[in-house]
């Protein structure tokens, strides 16, 4: 039983670290090498770069986010693993 | 009327309207059902919706906007020898107008000064705006172009300087002409001029950064900002002591910024370079006797904020080396690497934690390093934790908290940031090396504490203290005894399952209940106060009907000074002057 909890638990650590990945690799975050002064400048340009600033820091920590969820998930599917050993051995 | 400056690049904004909308098709692609990945997906919406509310409206706006015919036919767009009397006029007329050829312009301008005369003129220019009251405002867009090719000339110069002569003088004048770190802090690759200039904007008297007024400060944090690129050079500035002042007094800094400076250097340049750890315990000891002279009212937020969450990592070294109150030493010895550093007395220490007290994230964050550690002692311990060994570096550097803090407050807000501590095993985060080859990165350890700062002020704001003898004691030696005593009685359990001769006498019966009185408390984490009163319930329940447990919890009570921790259940006046 524990067996099949430790991977369910290891699959979704897996894609939790597959979409913090996905996310890194996102355009989202090239977009203000494309933005600078040369290409637009004013008060709206800034506003738009501010706010997109702000949201890629949010995606960083977001990112960190599932990365500690999923060493957690991790973590707990190792218990289950050593819990499930001890069992079978005594 | 004044006018906003405005200038477009219409190949470069067609190019950014196709990266928009890629970056916007790319977001749309990704998906997740895991409950783990909602806060995720949410920045992800939110962050599209910036993209498709914000920039494609002005992007379209801007495409269709017969702006970008007019760009070429600028009036200030002129030929060379107009660009530099425009230059020349806009120095002289402390930018009264301008347009978007300006800094193509006053880059011509600038490049025509030998080294001497660009730092003369640029003096020249911050002085007289320092002498007419009309202070140097470096988010006006004038100003943004003309620090942009000022910029651009520096880099130039720094390039060619082989003998350091040209990076020295302007690490000399920089104190007083801002202008020039504010034009190497964001623009230049994170070098030793960043450094250099970052060490003397800093160790510098106040009145110097008060001439200047807002640009000064705008420089220093543009310099702050560059160097979080490296952790390492974090440590070097904090541990200038006359920089580590300035970032510990300068209230009016950005606190976020400082708090990450000295989040990188004391924690992450360590946890990087485990032999740095003696450079970081040197900052603990400056900063203990900042506390202690000059700035003992307390810290900068900031300051307080990146010691308190750089605590986790220290708190292993830190607490086996408080042993006796008063004026008895704090020396903390070190392994691996060998040092030892004499940090000052138990209450030089107590003023440097009560310095650090006085911000809310900070008192979060050291309820989370007790936290930690009371787990991570109690963990090592495993089943024999009633052979005792380790709980006294526990007990005693929850005295030393509970000695420091000031308010009732900042008691709650620790003592909820210490269950959450808890409840998330993050004892697995204490220290710099011993969890951590495996484990979570530094990013991930200050991702972890800071939002869990976050829930636990956002708890503690919540918590009604209740009158009289109904408030439980909430210090932090009380709910340190607390989490002791949760964690014996849990151990215990492990220690009846593997053949303890008088653990193995309870029945399942009392196992169960003890269990249920067990998931009580965890179902109070977030109500310090019902987290208290279920824990006193336990406790009684265990006195009275589980002796063979009663005497387990006894023995492991027995490490020196862990009955002093409850001395204030019994003495404690709500009313009592804190």
């Amino acid at each position: 039983m524990s067996y099949s909890q430790a991977g369910h638990l290891r699959r979704r650590a897996q894609h939790l670290v597959e979409l913090a990945a996905e996310i890194e690799r996102s355009a989202v975050f090239e977009l203000e090498s494309a933005a600078d002064h040369g290409t637009w400048r004013g008060r709206r340009p800034l506003l738009c770069v501010n706010l997109l600033a702000t949201n890629q820091r949010q995606l960083h920590d977001a990112i960190d986010g599932l990365r500690w969820r999923a060493y957690l998930l991790e973590q707990q599917a190792q218990q289950l693993d050593a819990a499930a050993l001890d069992l079978r051995s005594a | 009327m004044s006018t906003v400056p405005i200038g477009f690049d219409p190949d470069g904004v067609r190019a950014l309207g196709r990266r928009t909308d890629e970056a916007i098709r790319g977001l749309d692609a990704i998906r997740s059902s895991d409950p783990a990945a909602a806060h995720a997906m949410r920045v992800l919406r939110l962050t599209r919706q910036t993209l498709a509310d914000h920039w494609m409206p002005l992007i379209r706006t801007i495409e269709s906007s017969t702006a970008m015919t007019r760009w070429a036919a600028h009036p200030l767009n002129l030929d060379h020898s107009g660009r530099l009397r425009a230059a020349t006029w806009l120095v002289d007329t402390s930018l009264q107008s301008v347009g978007p050829a300006i800094d193509a312009a006053f880059a011509a301008v600038l490049s025509r000064l030998d080294d001497d005369e660009l730092l003369q003129r640029l003096e020249e220019l911050c002085d007289s705006h320092a002498r007419s009251g009309t202070p140097i405002d470096p988010d006006d867009e004038r100003w943004m172009a003309m620090i942009g090719a000022l910029a651009a000339e520096l880099d130039v110069r720094l390039a060619d300087d082989r003998d350091g002569s040209f990076r020295r003088a302007l690490v000399r004048a920089a104190p007083g002409v801002p202008l020039i770190a504010l034009a190497v802090g964001p623009s230049s690759l994170l070098d030793r001029s960043t450094f250099d200039l970052a060490r003397a904007m800093l160790a510098v008297e106040p009145w110097v950064a008060e001439l200047h007024p807002v640009v000064y400060e705008a420089a220093v944090e543009g310099l702050l900002a560059s160097l979080r690129g490296s952790p390492g050079a974090c440590l070097d500035l904090l541990a200038d002591e006359l920089a580590l002042r300035s970032l510990a007094s300068w209230e009016s800094l950005d606190a976020g910024l400082v708090s990450d400076v000295v989040w990188r250097g004391l924690y992450e340049a360590v946890a990087d370079e485990p032999g740095r750890i003696v450079d970081g315990y040197d900052v603990l000891t400056a900063l203990t006797r900042l506390a202690n002279g000059p700035l003992d009212d307390g810290f900068t937020p900031g300051m307080a904020r990146g010691v308190a969450e750089s605590l986790v990592g220290y708190i292993d070294t830190l607490a086996p080396a408080v042993r006796t109150e008063g004026t008895g030493p704090v020396l903390v010895i070190g392994f691996e690497p060998d040092f030892e550093t004499m940090l000052g007395t138990y209450d030089d220490v107590v003023d440097l934690v009560g310095a650090i007290l006085r911000d809310e994230q900070a008192q979060a964050a050291v309820g989370i390093a007790i936290g930690s550690y009371t787990d991570d002692v109690v963990a090592a311990l495993g089943a024999h934790v009633d052979e005792q060994v380790g709980l006294e570096y526990v007990t005693r550097f929850a005295d030393l908290i509970g000695d420091a803090a000031r308010s009732e407050q900042a008691e709650v807000t620790m003592a909820v940031a210490e269950a959450a501590a808890r409840r998330q095993r993050m004892g697995e985060l204490v220290g710099f090396g011993a969890h951590l080859a495996l484990g979570p990165s530094s990013s991930l350890v200050g991702h972890l504490l800071r939002s869990t700062s976050r829930q636990a002020i956002g708890v503690a704001a919540s918590v009604d203290p209740r009158s009289g003898t109904a408030m439980p004691d909430l210090s932090i030696p009380a709910v340190v005894y607390d989490h002791l005593t949760v964690a014996i009685v849990e151990r215990a359990g492990a220690a009846g399952a593997t053949g303890d001769e008088h653990l193995s006498q309870i029945t399942a019966d009392q196992w169960r209940l003890v269990d249920e009185h067990l998931q009580d408390i965890d179902d109070a984490a977030d109500d310090p106060v019902e987290r208290a009163a279920r824990t006193r319930r336990m406790e009684r329940y265990v006195e009275q009907f589980v002796p063979p447990l009663a005497a387990y919890l006894r023995r492991a009570r027995q490490a020196p000074n862990v009955d002093e921790l409850t001395e204030s259940r019994s003495t404690r006046d709500p009313d009592r002057p804190r």
